[in-house]
């Protein structure tokens, strides 16, 4: 409005600059609201200048009244439009809410887990370091059936919210999967993952992605579990985690990804795997590893 | 894993037969995820090609209705809403088969641009129509014949319809500043209002999104249009000749963008009616004369009798 203002200036000190003719004086009808211009820089530069004129039966006239006067409220039903919206929405919100005091529940017991399974690292026995996390999966199915409630209530939205729980679900078939191959030596199924958290239904399954990003979170683990394991004098271990994950990474490779976070994790993968044979070289070449002969079998790597 | 078990020979044949149990396990899994995958991510990809010939085309409506003047409104309407229709039956129906009433909101991302577009050309159009805002019911509503009716339809969320219609602002400010050049003020008048009205429910919707990052700068944007709008409407209330009488002297003030000065007039210039059948007003003619020739000076001293030119006003 600074333009504005200013011209409304320039015109009050008139008379003063240009004295000439004392007529001058007699502006009855002029007031300086109806001088001051628009500021330039409010209207838009695309306006042809030659509008201004056409429309105007009487330049005089300023016709405020369809502005100011003439303004009505929104048509009812657009309000109404935007008023269910705003129901909606607060429905949507307060399920979001719900949902997360789930996850929120879910994570703290992922926590414990991931906490008592950190013994694995200090070479307890196996029996002892499963003992904790396995007493938890059945209260992490339990919440699972608890989501499960609380998003059928809303049928085919499943992925509207999915991204609520979807880093807490990785993180849980981490585990399971870490868990899992700590007891038996083999990979965690999508469907025996499914089975343990009771997301076997049709309507509230485990995604896939999920579960393969999960893969990959356990296969970062495996790296210090190698080195832990060594250290404790388990010289087999190397050889056998060497295989699992040339098996995972094999499987791994017969995905076609795109370029999203799923990729990352897998590129991840391969540095563990690489890690992972740079421990077993040197296990090997120092001949610790079991029952093999000091050859060299082309693995690279140093340390 | 192949090369390191084949270097040590013993080894090997000890262990060759669980590798092989191990790999084909996970392989055979892994061979179903990656169908999985695949399968997904073509759907994802046709997906991603509807949505982009909903936007060409929708964008196409968008400007065939810009077209509009004053005499050839119904003319331009019918046309663009026969496009419409055939954005609708060509390329939504692509999409709503390729969703086959499921995924919506697990492929939302790849359609929702399109979706988004379509709603801005479908509210545009009606609005140019009726003057009144096409809700999402009626939008969806008339989705429903694509879809087969035993299989969830394709319904646009609320989400996409709102980000459309923040878009629609902006062609909105187009339109108007178009009406405005063009002297169809109620119509522009009309546009300020709806785009008020808009902008003022979203306020209160967009807090309650639940990732509504792209929604706030479309409101910022928003804000700007409807600006833009009031900004040209405001201009053109304003007066570009003011007149100042008295029993001794007349002055006519001329204001942007003709200038900032002030003109004496001759006592005698009511008699000096400058056109047959020409506007009445002094004003109307002086502004008339200020347009239409470039020797502004020796046209109004010929109407008018200019006494003195008393001054700039301003900076011009």
């Amino acid at each position: 409005m600074k333009s504005a203002f200013r011209n409304a200036v320039a015109l009050r000190t008139l008379p003063h600059y240009h004295f000439i003719n004392p007529h001058f004086h007699s502006l009855p009808r002029f007031s300086v609201a109806a001088v001051s211009s628009p500021p330039s820089s409010l209207v838009s530069p695309s306006k042809p200048e030659t509008f201004r004129f056409r429309r105007r039966s009487s330049p005089l006239r300023v016709r405020y009244s369809s502005m100011t006067g003439g303004e009505t409220d929104a048509p009812a039903s657009m309000e109404k439009q935007f008023e269910d919206f705003r129901v909606k929405l607060d429905e949507a919100g307060s399920l979001r809410e719900r949902i997360r005091a789930v996850v929120n529940e879910i994570e703290s017991i992922t926590r414990l887990m991931h906490a008592s399974l950190l013994h694995v690292h200090q070479s307890r026995p196996l029996s002892e370091v499963l003992e904790k996390p396995k007493a938890q999966v059945d209260g992490l199915k339990e919440l699972y059936g608890r989501l499960a409630e609380v998003l059928c209530e809303c049928p085919g939205e499943y992925y509207r919210f999915h991204n609520d729980w979807r880093s807490e679900t990785q993180t849980v078939v981490s585990l399971l999967a870490f868990m899992h191959w700590l007891e038996t030596g083999k990979l965690l199924m999508h469907t025996e993952a499914e089975e343990k958290l009771g997301m076997n239904q049709a309507e509230f399954a485990l995604d896939i992605e999920d579960y393969l990003i999960g893969l990959c979170f356990l296969s970062n683990e495996m790296p210090r579990y190698v080195v832990n394991q060594v250290l404790a004098g388990n010289y087999d271990c190397p050889r056998k985690v060497l295989r699992f994950l040339t098996d995972l990474h094999a499987a791994f490779r017969m995905l076609n990804l795109r370029n999203d976070f799923l990729r990352k994790k897998f590129d991840s993968l391969k540095y563990d795997l690489k890690r992972v044979e740079e421990v077993y070289y040197d296990m090997k070449i120092r001949h610790l590893a079991n029952g093999d002969s000091a050859e060299d079998n082309g693995t690279q790597g140093q340390s | 894993m192949k090369t390191i078990v084949s270097g040590t020979a013993l080894q090997s044949i000890a262990k060759r037969p669980r590798t092989i149990t191990t790999e084909s396990y996970m392989k055979d899994a892994f061979a179903n995820y990656a169908g999985y995958l695949n399968e997904l991510n073509e759907k994802r990809e046709r997906v991603v090609k509807a949505s982009r010939d909903i936007t060409i085309n929708s964008k196409k409506v968008i400007f065939q209705v810009h077209r509009i003047s004053r005499d050839n409104k119904e003319e331009v309407l019918k046309k663009a809403e026969a496009d419409l229709e055939a954005v609708k039956d060509q390329y939504i129906s692509r999409l709503v088969k390729e969703l086959q009433g499921t995924d919506f909101w697990k492929l939302r991302r790849a359609y929702s641009p399109g979706v988004q577009e379509y709603v801005e050309a479908a509210t545009f159009c009606k609005f140019c129509r009726t003057g009144t805002l096409l809700d999402l019911e009626e939008l969806n509503a008339g989705l429903l014949p694509l879809s087969d009716p035993a299989i969830e339809p394709l319904q646009i969320n609320v989400f996409d319809y709102l980000l459309g219609l923040a878009d629609l602002t902006g062609e909105l400010m187009r339109l108007a500043i178009g009406r405005i050049s063009d002297g169809e003020l109620e119509f522009a008048e009309k546009i300020c209002r709806f785009s008020r009205d808009i902008y003022r429910e979203l306020t209160l919707v967009v807090p309650l999104m639940d990732n509504n990052s792209d929604m706030k700068t479309k409101m910022d944007t928003m804000l700007q249009s409807v600006l833009k709008i009031e900004n040209g409407l405001f201009a053109t209330h304003l007066p570009l000749v003011s007149l100042s009488t008295s029993s001794l002297q007349t002055c006519v003030f001329v204001h942007e963008p003709y200038g900032h000065f002030c003109v004496k007039l001759l006592p005698s210039y009511q008699q000096l009616r400058p056109k047959e059948n020409g506007p009445n007003s002094l004003e109307e003619t002086f502004v008339q004369v200020l347009q239409g020739s470039e020797c502004i000076w020796a046209l109004l001293g010929s109407c008018f009798g200019i006494l003195e030119v008393e001054s700039k006003l301003g900076n011009t």
